[in-house]
């Protein structure tokens, strides 16, 4: 007979264990390529119909992926005292062809080093390394004064970086 | 067979030959003229260095007024960098010593009207306290682009090395070599490429408000 006390007991215990023996399973399908693909949306028109059809893209195989070796799951834990401006070639990934930073969610960079960032992205395009970066600006910021022909940020500028690969 | 060999590492009482004491006389105490690349470099790390040369701090034989400096040629001053805001917040002062006759001017504006300037007073600003300053910054000679004239260009005979490493632009990098540089993250499954053309709700910049987001 399960009284009431006895009865909340045993439910706490039992959801206690579907949690952390049992945790959510991975799909366990076997495939060598990915299920989920990247998609691109396109919109085709006639008279009567218009399909909108989100088209898959194949991968390239050609890229090669490095692992990620922090446990927090972010791709830039690892180099959170050796990034510095000079580094173009990883700081291009995280552009989009607009020109701004990916979101966090797309990316999966923890909320340190995306404000780390955001700062290394302005000190670059100052440096004039990455011409790409254009971010959005606050309201009352004139975009006219962040580009690279207004008066002082004609003039090469660089930044220390007081990283430990080096230490000044 | 023996080969006969004017050394100085001979007997005890073999003296060396007068003309190589002559020559070496003149080695120590000659005046050489040394080349640096401004290029993409800090005005006042490179004046540290600069001075050094002009001074004569770099021989064993030397003294303040053993008139021992060498010459320095730099070019590229145009290309010069300073570190963050400084071409903004630095100021060159100067008072014409008659009554309101002080001004001050920022680094950039300095630069526009002599490219030459920001050099020469982090070089001149070095070398305080000393009497002979006005004739070590003499033997300073300074070039905005790469043109030298060749009277100078023949007597240079050594160079300078760079304080700052120079960055690489990203035009620089040739398309091949980005492409095969290694991805750091994957796209996640079911993203849509075209979505950065795309308004996004839900993660705005942080100085809209939310009633504005809403709308």
């Amino acid at each position: 007979m399960a009284t009431p006390m006895n009865a909340a007991k045993s439910v706490t215990l039992r959801h206690f264990i579907r949690l952390f023996a049992f945790p959510q399973e991975k799909s366990k399908h076997f495939s060598t390529t990915r299920l989920g693909h990247v998609k691109k949306i396109e919109v085709k028109k006639t008279d009567l119909v218009t399909v909108i059809e989100g088209v898959k893209l194949e991968e390239d195989n050609s890229k090669t992926f490095r692992e990620i070796k922090a446990p927090t799951g972010c791709p830039l834990c690892e180099f959170q005292n050796s990034l510095t401006y000079r580094d173009v070639l990883i700081l291009q990934q995280f552009l989009s062809p607009d020109g701004k930073i990916l979101p966090r969610h797309v990316t999966g960079v923890c909320y340190t080093m995306q404000w780390k960032l955001q700062n290394i992205l302005y000190q670059s395009y100052s440096a004039g390394l990455l011409p790409k970066y254009c971010p959005e600006l606050p309201v009352n910021e004139d975009p006219t004064h962040y580009l690279k022909n207004y008066k002082w940020r004609k003039n090469n500028v660089y930044y220390e970086d007081f990283s430990i690969e080096n230490p000044l | 067979d023996f080969i006969r060999v004017n050394s100085i590492y001979g007997f005890q009482n073999e003296q060396p030959h007068p003309h190589y004491i002559f020559c070496q006389q003149w080695a120590v105490l000659a005046r050489t003229w040394w080349i640096y690349d401004a290029n993409q470099q800090c005005p006042f790390r490179s004046a540290y260095r600069l001075t050094a040369y002009l001074q004569g701090l770099h021989k064993p034989v030397y003294h303040r007024y053993g008139d021992v400096g060498d010459h320095v040629v730099v070019f590229n001053t145009r290309h010069i960098a300073m570190r963050g805001e400084f071409w903004r917040t630095y100021k060159h002062f100067h008072h014409t010593r008659y009554a309101g006759g002080f001004s001050r001017a920022s680094a950039y504006r300095v630069h526009e009207e002599d490219p030459t300037r920001v050099l020469e007073r982090a070089c001149h600003n070095r070398l305080s306290g000393l009497d002979n300053r006005r004739t070590l910054m003499k033997r300073l000679h300074l070039f905005p682009d790469e043109e030298i004239p060749a009277e100078i260009l023949e007597n240079v005979s050594g160079q300078i090395q760079q304080v700052q490493v120079v960055p690489k632009k990203l035009e620089d990098y040739s398309q091949e070599v980005i492409d095969s540089f290694p991805r750091l993250f994957k796209m996640p499954e079911d993203y849509d490429i075209e979505s950065y053309k795309r308004e996004n709700k839900l993660e705005p910049d942080q100085h809209t408000s939310k009633a504005w987001r809403l709308k």
